[in-house]
């Protein structure tokens, strides 16, 4: 039986070899995270349609970046962050044309989704006081939960200490149950 | 149980449990639930409303979405690509040229225009004012040796040479420098007035 690879060794060997000329490499970077950059940008943009063009572009904008990478940081840390800054920037653009916040867009939609209502209300209730939490808080609460990072891992992407990221953690859920009322 | 101990669980509560949602107990938070049921009720909560955030799952496109992600991104990135690329490329190259030109202005100091055409340019201006039949006879009287096959509206300008066009100019307009380099160092008069100057109008 083989060991599994490290996820973060292959990753930074693809980008070894993408900066050396393999083109193909980069293709198995989209294949290997494709779907949690997919599922990040869906929770922090709250439907099928943004989520698809901001992992698309956010992956425009790995390709463009990666012969800069140096590793000091996990790729999966990396792309995350590029992922929150296009997100970042996506609303800033949004706040002059549209409602600035997830809650104030409407019920989440998606496509692939349709008569699938079991605890639909529940999901959207939190859904919404998720969106009403400040930018840090919301950003923090996406990461650990549902992308499943380490503290340390949110600190790097967030760019700030540990204790930073545990401390809006931490207020991200107290708001959370405030808003909840639970 | 002192207040403040209980603050401090609670405020670390979220993270020790969103930290052992791995597996794992987190240090000491086990005995201090058991013994305080503020606590308790509190760790119960944040399980709870964690357990709720992640119920919320993001539905998973279909295959056929994924298939095609790549594809998608490949034709946008050779999309951006190529256009990118060209653009660069032709900035760069108008930038180069450019920057030869602006050099090799300042290195000559002036611009050198070849014996020829400076030649041409003072006789183009000056028959600009005369009437054409008068300097065509002119040109044919001084420059008898001119091609006769080429139409008389072309001969000279075709076969003069920069010496010819000079020694006509000269005999035409003697106040004139003959050298065309550096063309338009003194004011040309008008061409009326140039002609009635001349030593013998009466050629034309």
């Amino acid at each position: 039986m083989t060991p599994t690879p490290d996820p973060n060794q292959r990753d930074l060997e693809l980008v070894r070899r993408f900066q050396a000329g393999e083109e193909g490499a980069f293709d198995q970077l989209v294949h290997a995270h494709r779907r949690d950059i997919y599922r990040l940008a869906y929770r922090l943009l709250g439907n099928h349609a943004d989520a698809d063009d901001m992992s698309q572009e956010a992956f425009l904008r790995i390709y463009r970046s990666l012969g800069r990478f140096r590793g000091e940081a996990s790729f999966r840390t990396w792309a995350t962050r590029i992922v929150l800054n296009l997100v970042t920037d996506r609303r800033r653009e949004l706040a002059t044309h549209r409602p600035t916040s997830l809650e104030e867009l409407g019920p989440a939609e998606h496509p692939f989704e349709a008569g699938k209502q079991d605890g639909i209300i529940q999901v959207e209730i939190l859904r919404r006081a998720v969106g009403r939490l400040p930018k840090r808080q919301r950003e923090t609460l996406i990461l650990r939960v549902f992308q499943e990072m380490k503290f340390h891992e949110i600190a790097a992407v967030m760019g700030c200490t540990v204790g930073t990221a545990k401390a809006n953690f931490f207020h991200a859920l107290r708001g959370l149950k405030q808003r909840v009322g639970s | 149980m002192a207040p403040r101990k209980c603050a401090e669980v609670q405020r670390e509560l979220a993270w020790l449990i969103a930290e052992a949602a791995g597996g794992g107990s987190p240090f000491g938070l086990s005995e201090h639930l058991l013994e305080c049921p503020r606590c308790a009720m509190e760790a119960q909560r944040l399980k709870a409303l964690l357990g709720s955030l992640s119920t919320g799952a993001v539905p998973d496109p279909p295959e056929a979405y994924w298939q095609a992600f790549l594809p998608r991104l490949r034709i946008k990135l050779a999309a951006q690509g190529m256009t990118g690329r060209v653009r660069t490329a032709w900035i760069w190259a108008f930038a180069g040229t450019a920057a030869c030109f602006f050099l090799a202005g300042l290195a000559v100091g002036k611009w050198e225009i070849p014996p020829e055409t400076g030649a041409r340019l003072r006789l183009e201006q000056m028959a600009e004012g005369i009437d054409p039949d008068s300097l065509q006879q002119a040109l044919d009287t001084l420059l008898p040796d001119s091609d006769p096959g080429t139409p008389p509206a072309r001969r000279n300008e075709a076969t003069a040479s920069a010496a010819d066009m000079t020694r006509a100019l000269e005999e035409v307009l003697p106040e004139h420098e003959a050298g065309f380099n550096g063309a338009m160092r003194e004011p040309t008069p008008a061409p009326a007035l140039r002609l009635a100057q001349s030593p013998d109008p009466g050629w034309v």
